[in-house]
């Protein structure tokens, strides 16, 4: 049985009519199920507990980026397949996954090809796409090492999927992910004055991470969970290979790593 | 992951580099990896990979190394063991006593310790000396 949970702002007037095709489109697929509208009176806890009870074999998240991570956040160790229909702004993970439009998405849930995809524990919540921070305060303590930022660096991150826009290779079903520093671009000034060096570009920095530990230097960092919650440092990470059935499109992207020598 | 073959470019084969140190990170410890690596930034330690190594002219290593392949361009202090080839450019400054199985020193790099051939290849040598000696 397919539960498909839309999300608070879908409720909106402006999503109305696409709602009501979706609901025709996946009715004509023969794949409807029953569709519930988070409000204010209704959580996706409470829903999510009702949908298990009822058997639900497969749970989609109807909505953005932050509606999946909810979804996938509480259906985790559970023996129940994410499916996601994007609707609204916000949307990196499900293009990421093969799935251009809400549309698509119904016939995409329609073919049901199931892909077990890694997750990311930080402490004891679970992330989807990554974890990201601006602070060089930060410290990645690996087992046998440390990766310290230097000052110079934009931002910081954990992703499982790349949805940020550094170039790097992300595969979010391997088991692990990249762990990535990137400067900040010079200034106009600052170029005018490396000229003559004929200086190389700026490099991001990729680590691959299975486990580690996120520590400060001097005061504890924020770390943005999935774009959507935040956690303060120390905290431990561990990748959970394949540890969710996400049902995808076809073309699952991967972004390569550039170099700019 | 595919490995890099001697005398391969890096640049050529961007999608099988798994670990860039760039020039906006200080990595300390004793890191080790499977993969190729890409330097530019500051490393204090240990660092070993089955894989290849590429030390750009930024990159300050204090550490020793343990590589596949090796591209040296930057400062190097500690002693560097290869398995394969070890390619010294001409902005190297290197501190420490080199291991490879083939060296090769670009003009200007400056090196202040020992360089070491694989040994199989020098008592071969000497071996053929001993024969032609006792013939």
């Amino acid at each position: 049985m397919n539960y498909y949970i839309c999300d608070t702002f879908t409720n909106r007037k402006k999503y109305q009519k696409q709602l009501s095709k979706i609901e025709l489109l996946l009715a004509n697929l023969g794949i409807g199920g029953k569709l519930c509208r988070l409000t204010v009176l209704k959580n996706i806890e409470s829903l999510l507990e009702e949908a298990m009870e009822e058997g639900a074999e497969n749970i989609v998240a109807v909505g953005n980026d932050q509606t999946v991570s909810k979804v996938a956040n509480l259906i985790m160790n559970k023996k129940i397949t994410l499916g996601i229909i994007p609707i609204g702004e916000g949307n990196l993970l499900a293009p990421a996954l093969g799935i251009n439009s809400a549309e698509e998405a119904c016939r995409i849930l329609s073919a049901r090809k199931v892909k077990k995809l890694d997750v990311g524990q930080i402490n004891e919540q679970y992330f989807l796409l990554g974890l990201e921070s601006a602070d060089d305060n930060i410290v990645f303590n690996l087992e046998n090492y440390n990766i310290n930022p230097l000052p110079n660096n934009e931002a910081v991150g954990l992703y499982n999927i790349n949805i940020s826009n550094y170039n790097f290779r992300s595969n979010p079903g391997d088991g692990i992910m990249e762990a990535v520093f990137a400067p900040k671009e010079k200034t106009f000034w600052q170029k005018l004055w490396h000229k003559k060096e004929e200086s190389l570009p700026e490099r991001i920095s990729v680590f691959p991470i299975k486990k580690m530990t996120i520590k400060h230097r001097k005061n504890p960092v924020t770390i943005n969970i999935d774009r959507q919650r935040t956690v303060k440092s120390p905290a431990e990470v561990t990748v959970l290979k394949n540890q969710l059935r996400v049902i995808v499109g076809k073309g699952i992207k991967q972004k390569s790593i550039a170099i700019q020598c | 992951m595919s490995m890099f073959g001697k005398n391969q470019n890096l640049e050529n084969e961007s999608s099988s580099v798994d670990t860039i140190i760039g020039p906006s990170v200080s990595v300390e410890g004793n890191f080790k990896g499977d993969g190729n690596i890409i330097i530019e930034g500051e490393v204090k330690g240990s660092l070993k990979t089955k894989g290849y190594l590429k030390a750009s002219e930024t990159s300050v290593i204090a550490a020793s190394i343990v590589a596949g392949d090796a591209e040296i361009a930057g400062q190097l202090t500690g002693n560097i063991k290869v398995k394969g080839a070890l390619e010294i450019k001409n902005t190297a400054i290197i501190q420490g006593d080199l291991e490879a199985q083939a060296i090769t020193v670009a003009h200007g790099a400056v090196i202040n310790g020992n360089l070491k051939m694989k040994a199989e290849v020098t008592e071969k040598i000497y071996s053929e000396d001993e024969t032609k000696a006792d013939n």
